[in-house]
């Protein structure tokens, strides 16, 4: 029985992360749900969205609707998908298509500055979501 | 040797005026050329230049004339009504809705309700069955002019200052509130309300800051002002929260510091967290060199307070965000702005 409730927990602890890591990644573009973080290799994204516009070490850039550059992905040493940071260039999505949020994982996004800017920073483990707070919007998702 | 002790100087020279960092002002550094001196202020204009400003809002609305705004603003129909807990009668729908922000208590950003956090007024304060109405309710809590300043604020420029109605939140000095109310005297009027939908513009916690930023922080977007900014200028005061306003009004505008029209006249390019600058943008401060959202706040209210600079430092710039915010108003001479402005306030 114990035994039981053991796999149990961990099966349901399992689906619970994975809604998590979901709720964060379905905010991504379509073109960009195929890919899993530390499974996808260079070729697989390469293939997806074609050669990257900037390389810089690990980090491979792309842009998007106009904006340089919009979709910043990292590979480790071995090519495999490390990071994903989307950001939106047209309409932004509203706050409410991330369901229903913990208020104490909205943290304010810091800045060097006197004056801190105007954006607040959803946390998850698996993941961040930048937020406006004036018009509820979501201005940029990053898959960690 | 000498060519390269020269190089070296020349270098130096170079590194020095092209430095992004913030510099601290010298006044008795005459080798700086004064031009320099202005394009490395760390915001867009200084105190004199601020009060100076054509159409600068420098004296408060009277009673009468925020009396005669509220009323204005609150003609539709009159309900009875209960409220947390203090009953209403035959009170106008408006008011009700406005009293109802003001002390229903929210998370520190507006997005949710706290139930917790939620004031008794009627067992702490007793305010019926002396008040019956909105506005007597709130005097009965802060007091005559802060509560129609308060309301004004809430009414004419969507902004929510209650200390209840958000986490975190300590009530406004009279004198601090004041500068909150002639910074937003400052909006140009087809903005308004700038804030709908309840709004914070709050003081947050004194002795407190959030934890992620540095502790000189005056004031962010929420628009949450911090301890540090009770220590400045008054016109300094009044410039952050336009600043924060004008951030406001990029969200207004669709998101008018995000837009490929804005990121062109800088260049930025956007690499994950950060922001870089390539080509030759014209900034208006160092602090709009952090990024686009920045710049573009940073250029609101160099537009506002110091336009005559602006045009002649950053024309492509000025001309953008004439036509695209300000309508064409121009705050280059009393002369320039008074008239549309005037023309403006008529459809508030």
């Amino acid at each position: 029985m114990r035994c039981l409730l053991i796999i149990l927990s961990l099966i349901l602890g399992t689906q619970q992360a994975f809604a998590s890591s979901e709720k964060i990644k379905t905010l991504l573009p379509s073109p960009l749900h195929s890919f899993e973080l530390h499974k996808s290799k260079i070729s697989e994204v390469e293939k997806e969205l074609g050669p990257a516009e900037l390389k810089e070490k690990q980090a491979h850039y792309w842009s998007r609707g106009g904006l340089k550059y919009a979709l910043k992905i990292t590979f480790d040493n071995d090519g495999v998908l490390k990071s994903i940071d989307y950001t939106f260039t047209e309409k932004w999505p509203e706050l409410k298509k991330l369901g229903k949020i913990d208020i104490k994982k909205i943290v304010p996004y810091p800045l060097n500055g006197k004056s801190a800017g105007r954006f607040l920073l959803y946390k998850e483990k698996e993941g961040e979501v930048l937020i406006d707070p004036v018009t509820k919007t979501i201005q940029s998702v990053k898959l960690l | 040797m000498k060519k390269f002790i020269m190089a070296f100087l020349v270098w130096g020279q170079l590194s020095y005026a092209l430095d992004e960092t913030p510099l601290i002002q010298c006044d008795h550094d005459h080798s700086r050329p004064s031009t320099i001196d202005k394009l490395l202020q760390w915001f867009s204009s200084e105190d004199d230049e601020i009060m100076n400003a054509p159409c600068k809002s420098k004296i408060l609305p009277t009673e009468y004339e925020m009396m005669d705004f509220i009323d204005s603003k609150t003609k539709g129909s009159v309900k009875n009504s209960k409220i947390h807990g203090v009953k209403f009668v035959k009170e106008k729908s408006e008011l009700l809705d406005a009293y109802r922000d003001i002390v229903t208590a929210k998370d520190s950003y507006g997005i949710a309700e706290n139930k917790e956090n939620q004031r008794k007024l009627q067992s702490e304060y007793e305010i019926n069955p002396e008040c019956q109405k909105v506005l007597c309710s709130l005097e009965k809590v802060w007091g005559r002019e802060y509560a129609i300043k308060m309301l004004y604020i809430k009414l004419k420029y969507g902004f929510n200052v209650s200390e209840f109605a958000f986490d975190n939140a300590s009530r406004f000095k009279l004198d601090e509130l004041n500068d909150v109310l002639l910074a937003l005297e400052d909006i140009p009027s087809h903005f308004l309300p700038l804030g709908s939908g309840n709004r914070p513009l709050i003081h947050f916690e004194r002795g407190k800051n959030l934890g992620t930023y540095k502790e000189k922080t005056l004031a962010n977007a929420v628009v949450m002002i911090f301890d540090y900014w009770d220590l400045e200028s008054r016109p300094k005061r009044q410039y952050t929260i336009f600043h924060e306003m004008a951030h406001n009004i990029s969200s207004h505008l669709d998101q008018m510091d995000r837009s490929p029209e804005w990121l062109d006249l800088s260049g930025w390019i956007k690499k994950g967290d950060n922001w870089e600058r390539s080509g030759s943008g014209c900034f208006v401060s160092d602090y709009s060199k952090v990024n686009p959202w920045e710049d573009f706040a940073e250029s609101v209210s160099k537009y506002r307070y110091n336009g005559k600079a602006f045009k002649s430092q950053c024309p492509r710039k000025y001309e953008f965000i004439k036509k695209k915010v300000f309508k064409n108003i121009e705050y280059l001479s009393n002369e320039s702005c008074s008239t549309e402005l005037k023309e403006n306030a008529k459809h508030l």
